[in-house]
């Protein structure tokens, strides 16, 4: 899978966080850093777009799940069904 | 050049009467063998009163007689089937010939007509098939060739076949003048000269020259399969240089197109350095004291920096080499930095952003390149005349919009199809201005992008109105 910088950047530091929520302004940092215009509906496309990447079926996420209204939170195979 | 045509020395056919040959030879056998006896009987019966009882003697001998005659009728039926089968032998032969079969050769005893004619006719069976392996063998031959042989290997190629199917004792293929080559006179008892001119398109393209054993008969078919034979060779050949021509041609172009692309990333890395210090320079300058003219000279350098990354994206579109990144982005936010960014401070900009929130995606670098060559060209070629942009979402499609709309004259029908070509200015447009390259190199980098650029049919009281679209995606958080 060929993933852009950005999305690379947000799966990293999804990573890093492994089970926690992060929240879209945290995201929003890390991404787009160097970007003056950006705002959440960048995150918010982009782990679309990572979704429609490392997800086998999209629309039912597994391990990029939304946390509605505040953020997101990237879970491990074995936790996905406690979360 | 024109063949030497031999006159036509043939003599008249001959011409036999209606009746058939076999009808002939078997008339004149009862001709010769029943006519005596029958008139024998004739007189006999003429002569001897075959009623007297004591003429015994004559009714045997009329008996006799008329057993002789159909003895005799018998074999000269049989004798002319016999006569007749050399000639049916010879036909047969000639037939197998003429169907490409080996001929069966009959041979006849003795040295009378029907001998010679055998023979005669079998020489021309023999003959028949040698040429037919003879072509079979040079079309052969001529088809093994395979694209891009040198036309000299082709001729040495060529050589060696005409003196294995013609058995030549030498052969050559020379590709020169024909006329440089002296004719040969045939000597009796010696080899014999042979010369065929390879033509091709009504040119000479050389000759064949070669020797056959004096014993080989050469005749005229033999002269015309050679001819024929050196005329396919002349097509191979031309085809060969042709060939030769158009790869030769290929390779410089390519070696120019490479030179192209090392001087333009030359003259652009060495125009990039320069600039560079003299932007840093007069930024210098203007943080000291303030000048009008200090910025004049940024804006200046800028512009040319921007014109000579044109020219390198040019050899990167060419060469495939434009990897565009994949991020998503806002358009508006570029256009009216871009729009910043250019310091047309007495030209408005009206932008409207009906975008909804839909992002691009695509390369935020490139689409900045694009934006500012339109954006450019709406001040340039609009007049200075007030430009507006429009940035829509078509959610159906997945695509954003963006139009440049300036009130300029617009883009007269002439330039409407050269307008996006390399190095291309419009006519009616101001002389010496840009590169010729904002409009090729801007397509180009939105359909690397996924997108496109068009310019939208003219329309009263509107000046150009280009519109880039690009992939899009919805705002939305899930």
């Amino acid at each position: 899978v060929q993933l852009t910088p950005t999305e690379s950047r947000l799966l990293y530091a999804l990573a890093a966080n492994l089970g926690q929520t992060m929240t879209t302004e945290t995201l929003l940092a890390r991404g787009w850093a160097d970007t003056e215009d950006a705002d959440p509906s960048y995150v918010w496309v982009t782990m679309r777009r990572l979704r429609q990447k490392v997800e086998l079926d999209p629309n039912k996420p597994a391990h990029l799940l939304t946390v509605r209204g505040i953020g997101y939170r990237l879970v491990s195979a074995g936790d996905a069904g406690r979360a | 050049v024109n063949l030497p045509r031999r006159p036509d020395t043939s003599p008249p056919p001959y011409r036999a009467g209606r009746l058939s040959y076999r009808f002939r030879l078997t008339a004149a056998l009862i001709a010769a063998a029943v006519l005596p006896v029958l008139g024998f009987g004739i007189v006999t019966l003429l002569f001897v009163d075959t009623a007297d009882p004591s003429a015994t003697v004559a009714r045997v001998l009329l008996l006799s007689i008329a057993v002789s005659v159909m003895f005799a009728l018998l074999l000269a039926l049989l004798l002319a089937a016999e006569l007749s089968s050399p000639l049916r032998a010879i036909a047969d032969s000639v037939e197998r010939a003429a169907a490409g079969e080996e001929p069966t050769s009959p041979e006849l005893p003795g040295d009378d007509e029907l001998s010679r004619l055998a023979e005669s006719h079998s020489r021309l069976a023999r003959d028949l098939n040698r040429r037919g392996r003879e072509l079979r063998r040079v079309l052969d031959i001529l088809e093994s060739t395979t694209l891009g042989e040198a036309p000299e290997q082709l001729a040495v190629r060529a050589a060696d076949a005409a003196r294995e199917a013609f058995g030549m004792i030498d052969c050559e293929v020379l590709l020169i003048d024909p006329r440089e080559i002296p004719y040969e006179e045939p000597v009796p008892g010696e080899a014999i000269p042979a010369r065929a001119v390879l033509i091709a398109n009504g040119e000479a393209q050389g000759i064949a020259v070669g020797h056959l054993p004096a014993t080989r008969p050469w005749e005229r078919a033999d002269q015309d399969l050679f001819e024929l034979f050196a005329i396919e060779v002349a097509a191979a050949v031309r085809n060969a240089q042709l060939y030769a021509r158009v790869e030769r041609q290929n390779r410089q172009l390519v070696e120019l197109d490479a030179a192209k692309d090392d001087f333009l990333r030359g003259v652009s890395h060495n125009l990039q350095t320069p600039l560079a210090s003299i932007r840093g320079y007069a930024q210098q300058l203007a943080s000291e004291s303030p000048d009008r003219r200090l910025s004049i000279i940024t804006e200046q350098a800028d512009r040319l920096s921007r014109m000579v990354r044109q020219l390198l994206m040019v050899s990167r579109i060419e060469s495939g080499a434009l990897r565009p990144a994949q991020e998503v982005f806002a358009i508006a936010p570029h256009v009216r930095r871009t729009w910043e960014a250019l310091g047309h401070t007495d030209v408005s900009l009206t932008l409207d952003d009906r975008a909804a929130g839909w992002l691009a995606v695509g390369d935020p670098d490139q689409l900045d390149q694009v934006l500012w060559a339109l954006l450019d060209n709406a001040v340039v070629y609009g007049g200075r005349s007030s430009i507006e942009v429009d940035v829509v979402a078509d959610e159906a499609a997945g695509r954003l919009f963006a139009t440049i709309l300036d009130h300029g004259p617009g883009v007269g029908d002439v330039d409407r199809d050269r307008l996006f070509r390399r190095f291309e200015r419009g006519t009616e447009r101001p002389t010496g201005e840009g590169s010729g390259l904002g409009l090729y190199v801007s397509r180009e980098l939105c359909r690397a992008m996924g997108g496109d650029l068009e310019l939208e049919p003219a329309r009263a009281g509107q000046g150009a109105t280009f519109t880039i679209s690009l992939l899009a995606e919805p705002p939305e958080e899930g």
